[in-house]
């Protein structure tokens, strides 16, 4: 397009005589969802690594439909090594482990996906509260109190908050809190300080841009800058943080259950049968143990990557630099 | 100035930022002087241009009329209403009326929001119109600002920097503001999306008549487009004077230097023989009477002591300097090509 | 200035000398090609400016001669000698010690330049003992001093400062000051210099690189989108578009007689001052895409006089420079396709 025919056109105003950029021409960039799951998949680690996280959510969902014996139900053929009937074997009750995993994954992916999400939303307030009053009396109120929850280390903040009430449990007006819930909000809890430091920092990021200033000159309130103008531009090391963050949270679970103050049989989860499979490891019983340590490594390792890959994707300002850098990092934790 | 009823009055506004975070400690710690002292009136309709090298506080100037800042002292009255106090009503009249656009484009949109969010978004927070109308306002705008209106759903990224100014200067008039604040608009461009965007702006004034604070630090640019110019330093005014006056006679050592130091693209004009020495010294602390005086060909025993008075001249000139606050015709330094500079210029050292 | 060494140097070699550099970027199966065979020399004593709106590649240029371009770059060139001497044959790490001494850089960022967490004098220290590898830690110091003095700097008890305790503009001359260390200092490459300074203290740093250039008898190279920089610094004048060199002229020609069409435009687009009541002419178009490569010339659909079927199919090739035309263009216009476009209009 070029001035003249315009001109022609619109009258004498100067017109954007700029030829569209060629990236916005013909290879417009698909934004949002499908741009991030384009590039997700861009490498075969990434592939992997989303391919794993598939199937473990569908094995949460699905996974007890799909059990092939009643995992409560207990048999004559005891502590079998894994075979076509039982494919992970038995126990020492003669309970099918295939089954009792899958019950096991459930709880395991439920609770870490519950903890994080509510530790997220929670911190993400928090976060932003103390940030967007940077250097008043609610910024330090807030972060004092997450230094102070940081201060406890997990492992004994969250069994000793499950050790206490759990055995009980505890009732919050009509809703009874029983041992599983009350783990999840004490993991929440635990990772409540980290998504706040994460938030605070980005908002204070942003809070020192132009185009907040600019909002500022037409009048923006407080609430509008937050969520419409801050919150969308702190979303991606939010959502990276999570992804680490979940790695974490299944690991908390199982540790704390493996303590028996976390899930109570007859439920399981991946701490559980660890737990259980234990005094049976001198007896040469491995697969009591393998499966569920499995289980655990590979998502650990599979939202490690997954966090990783996030960041490179979601920030386009560090999109280059990092990519070199986490892998260090990866090596190192 | 004459205007008893200018758009905007600026009254000896002060804005001091202190160095420490804690606000307990900043009534002793060390503060600098971005604002102090400023007073300024922008009649309706008119252009005034506010220049400044960097560290002038010309930035802060504008943050602070536009409400942004706190200022330490002094007030801002838009159409008599102070822009610090308002309230209601009042302030939602004034965040309308008064609008701004910014150095970098690219910094100063959401670079989440589409064109047509970015255009919108002064007016959905003031909630003007319904999203019907905002839409056909939007198109309006676009057209104003001369883009295509295939631009609308576009994200910032994927426009280049002049298309996205034109954006920033959409939103910005969205309101219909009768005065406008334009800081730099142009310095983050090339030198012919540069001339477009002026071009541009010259058209808009005239068209929709609004008034306009245009800051930049070169005085080219400037006077392109602006009637009267004030000169900042250090945060203080030196010398306010229409464009006329202050090409042909500029009063002030500083204007004087500003006027020599300003690239001309003639290899002939031969600034570099001219050009004022020293560093722009730091706003903490200031040094003492006036602040241009360690930079000074003429500066004498008393602007070493006081900071001299705002003196008025005729043709409604203003200037803050000893040596040359008496009306008398002073030596020219200034536009001309050729003529040898009258006084010795101090060395760049130090 | 009075206008020298715009001829060329028959008895003496160029201390700069490049001939048909070719830079490209990868991105992916993306291919970018920024730089697409640019030729010049630089004499000693000469100021040459490289002069280009942004994606124009003349930043680029001066990245390829210091072999700066990152991993995803590569850069090429037929020749490319610095001091006589053909770079392209030596080692890297060869190349590299070249730089700072024969070659030096001055970067568009002072701040950036610098690391914040050693003191200037250390800072100074270690690039002298390069040069210097016999002389004591006093001596080092001594000779600073010296340097720093040399571009307006009191560096008496200012060695043991950090990089912040400076302000831009001082930081830009220690900069400089320190390019200049090596005795044996030939070429200057400067990208910028002064854009992130104002205005009266970009007068004293050009007019300080100016200074240098007539002590020492360096060769410049001047990389700057400020035509009113190019103006007042440049003995000759390189303008840039879309990765190619579309005009060379002597400094006066091309501000008075500007030819080639892009050159033109660019000077009317630039506001005058004092006014002149004048409306700012806006150039049609924007800068084009690098990774296509069109057949004819990449101003063509930008230009106002272009020749329809001529300029857009074939590609003006930049005439070779002879003794009696130092000023030349790439544009069928200029070159007598038509009859040549008169001078004088580019300049009020």
């Amino acid at each position: 397009m070029t001035g003249t025919a315009n001109d022609a056109v619109n009258g004498p105003r100067p017109r954007d005589p700029g030829q569209e950029p060629a990236a916005a021409e013909g290879l417009a960039r698909p934004s949002g969802l499908a741009d991030l799951v384009a590039r997700l998949t861009s490498t075969w680690v990434s592939r992997i690594s989303l391919g794993v996280l598939m199937v473990f959510l569908l094995l949460a969902v699905f996974g007890p439909l799909l059990a092939p014996h009643d995992p409560a139900a207990m048999g004559r053929e005891t502590l079998q090594a894994p075979s076509a009937e039982y494919w992970m074997g038995t126990d020492e009750f003669g309970r099918d482990v295939f089954s009792r995993f899958l019950q096991g994954t459930r709880i395991s992916v439920f609770v870490g996906l519950a903890a994080v999400a509510i530790a997220c939303v929670v911190g993400t307030i928090a976060g932003m509260a103390a940030g967007f009053s940077s250097g008043r009396i609610w910024d330090g109120l807030i972060m004092r109190t997450m230094d102070i929850v940081l201060a406890f280390p997990l492992l004994v903040l969250v069994p000793v908050v499950t050790g206490l009430l759990g055995r009980s449990g505890v009732t919050l007006g009509p809703v009874r809190l029983t041992a599983i819930p009350l783990m999840t909000l004490a993991i929440a809890l635990v990772f409540v300080p980290i998504f706040a430091r994460v938030a605070r920092s980005s908002v204070l990021a942003e809070m020192e841009e132009e185009y907040i200033v600019a909002a500022k000159t037409f009048g923006a309130r407080r609430r509008h800058i937050l969520f419409h103008n801050v919150l969308p531009n702190i979303t991606a090391p939010l959502i990276v943080q999570a992804a680490f963050a979940f790695g974490g949270a299944v690991v908390v679970e199982a540790a704390v259950s493996f303590l028996g103050l976390g899930v109570q049989a007859p439920d399981a989860s991946w701490g559980t049968l660890l737990a259980d499979g234990r005094s049976f490891l001198t007896l040469g019983c491995w697969w009591l143990v393998a499966f569920p340590s499995l289980a655990l490594a590979l998502t650990v390792l599979t939202f490690n990557l997954l966090g990783d890959d996030l960041r490179d994707h979601l920030d386009p300002r560090v999109r280059s630099s990092v990519r070199k850098f986490s892998r260090k990092e990866l090596t190192r934790s | 100035m004459a205007d008893v009823n200018p758009l905007l009055r600026i009254e000896n506004l002060r804005v001091h930022f202190p160095l420490t975070g804690w606000r307990v400690a900043a009534r002793r710690g060390p503060v600098v002087h971005a604002v102090d002292g400023v007073s300024l009136t922008v009649a309706r309709g008119e252009s005034v241009g506010l220049i400044g090298e960097s560290g002038s506080g010309k930035s802060t100037l504008s943050r602070a009329v536009m409400g942004v800042y706190r200022p330490t002292s002094g007030r801002v009255l838009f159409d008599g209403i102070d822009v610090h106090r308002a309230k209601g009503s009042a302030e939602r009249q004034i965040r309308r009326r008064m609008q701004m656009v910014f150095q970098n484009p690219y910094a100063s949109v959401n670079r989440r929001y589409t064109v047509t969010q970015i255009i919108q978004e002064p007016m959905k927070v003031q909630k003007l119109g319904d999203a019907a109308e905002r839409e056909r306002r939007t198109r309006e705008l676009l057209d104003l600002v001369g883009l295509s209106s295939r631009l609308a759903y576009r994200y910032p990224h994927e426009l280049s920097g002049g298309q996205l100014q034109r954006v920033a200067i959409a939103r910005a008039l969205s309101t219909r503001p009768d005065f406008l604040i334009a800081d730099e608009p142009t310095a983050a461009l090339d030198v012919s999306v540069r001339a477009q965007v002026m071009n541009l702006l010259v058209d808009l004034k005239q068209e929709l008549n609004f008034s306009l604070l245009f800051i930049s630090h070169d005085l080219a640019t400037v006077s392109y487009i602006a009637d009267r110019v004030a000169v900042l330093y250090l945060g203080r005014l030196v010398e306010v004077a229409s464009i006329d006056d202050l090409e042909r006679d500029p009063r002030h050592p500083y204007t004087e230097a500003l006027l020599a130091a300003v690239p001309r693209p003639d290899p002939d004009a031969a600034r570099l023989y001219r050009a004022p020495g020293g560093e722009i010294p730091s706003a903490v602390n200031p040094p003492s009477g006036c602040h241009y005086h360690p930079r000074c060909p003429l500066a004498e025993e008393r602007c070493r002591q006081e900071y001299p008075p705002i003196s008025v001249l005729s043709g409604n000139r203003r200037l803050a300097c000893h040596v040359r606050a008496g009306d008398r015709p002073a030596p020219r330094l200034g536009a001309g090509a050729g003529d040898e500079p009258p006084v010795p210029y101090i060395d760049p050292s130090n | 200035m009075n206008g020298l060494t715009t001829s060329t140097h028959p008895h003496r070699p160029p201390a700069l000398r490049v001939e048909n550099l070719h830079t490209v970027y990868r991105n992916g199966a993306q291919e970018t090609s920024v730089v697409r065979g640019v030729s010049f020399d630089v004499h000693s004593g000469e100021i040459v400016g490289l002069v280009g709106e942004s994606g124009s590649g003349k930043s680029t240029v001066l990245k390829s001669l210091l072999d700066l371009i990152g991993e995803n770059g590569q850069a090429r060139a037929d020749v490319l000698e610095v001091a006589g001497q053909d770079v392209r044959s030596l080692p890297r790490a060869e190349y590299r010690r070249m730089r700072g001494v024969e070659l030096a850089f001055i970067s568009q960022d002072p701040a950036n330049a610098f690391n914040p967490a050693w003191t200037i004098g250390s800072q100074f220290r270690r690039v002298l003992k390069r040069h210097f590898p016999g002389m004591s830690r006093r001596e080092l110091d001594a000779w600073a001093v010296e340097l720093l003095g040399a571009v307006g700097i009191d560096g008496r008890g200012k060695l043991d400062s950090y990089p912040f305790q400076f302000s831009q503009g001082q930081l830009q001359r220690i900069m400089i000051a320190l390019a200049c260390a090596s005795e044996r200092l030939q070429v200057l490459l400067a990208d910028e210099p002064t854009t992130s300074l104002d205005v009266t203290i970009e007068a004293q740093v050009l007019q300080l690189i100016r200074r240098l250039r007539d002590e020492r008898g360096l060769a410049v190279v001047l990389v700057t989108h400020n035509l009113a920089v190019v103006a007042e610094m440049c003995d000759r004048v390189l303008v840039m578009y879309a990765g190619r060199i579309v005009e060379d002229a002597p400094v006066r020609d091309l501000f008075r007689n500007p030819q080639h069409p892009y050159t033109r435009q660019l000077l009317k687009s630039i506001p005058a001052f004092p006014r002149d009541g004048r409306r700012l002419h806006t150039m049609t178009g924007a800068v084009p895409d690098l990774s296509i490569d069109v057949a004819g010339c990449a101003f063509a659909p930008r230009c106002e006089e272009r020749i329809s079927g001529l300029c857009d199919t074939i590609r003006p090739v930049l005439p070779p420079r002879t003794e009696r035309a130092t000023a030349r263009a790439a544009c069928h216009v200029v070159s007598g396709a038509v009859p040549a476009a008169s001078g004088g209009e580019g300049d009020g």
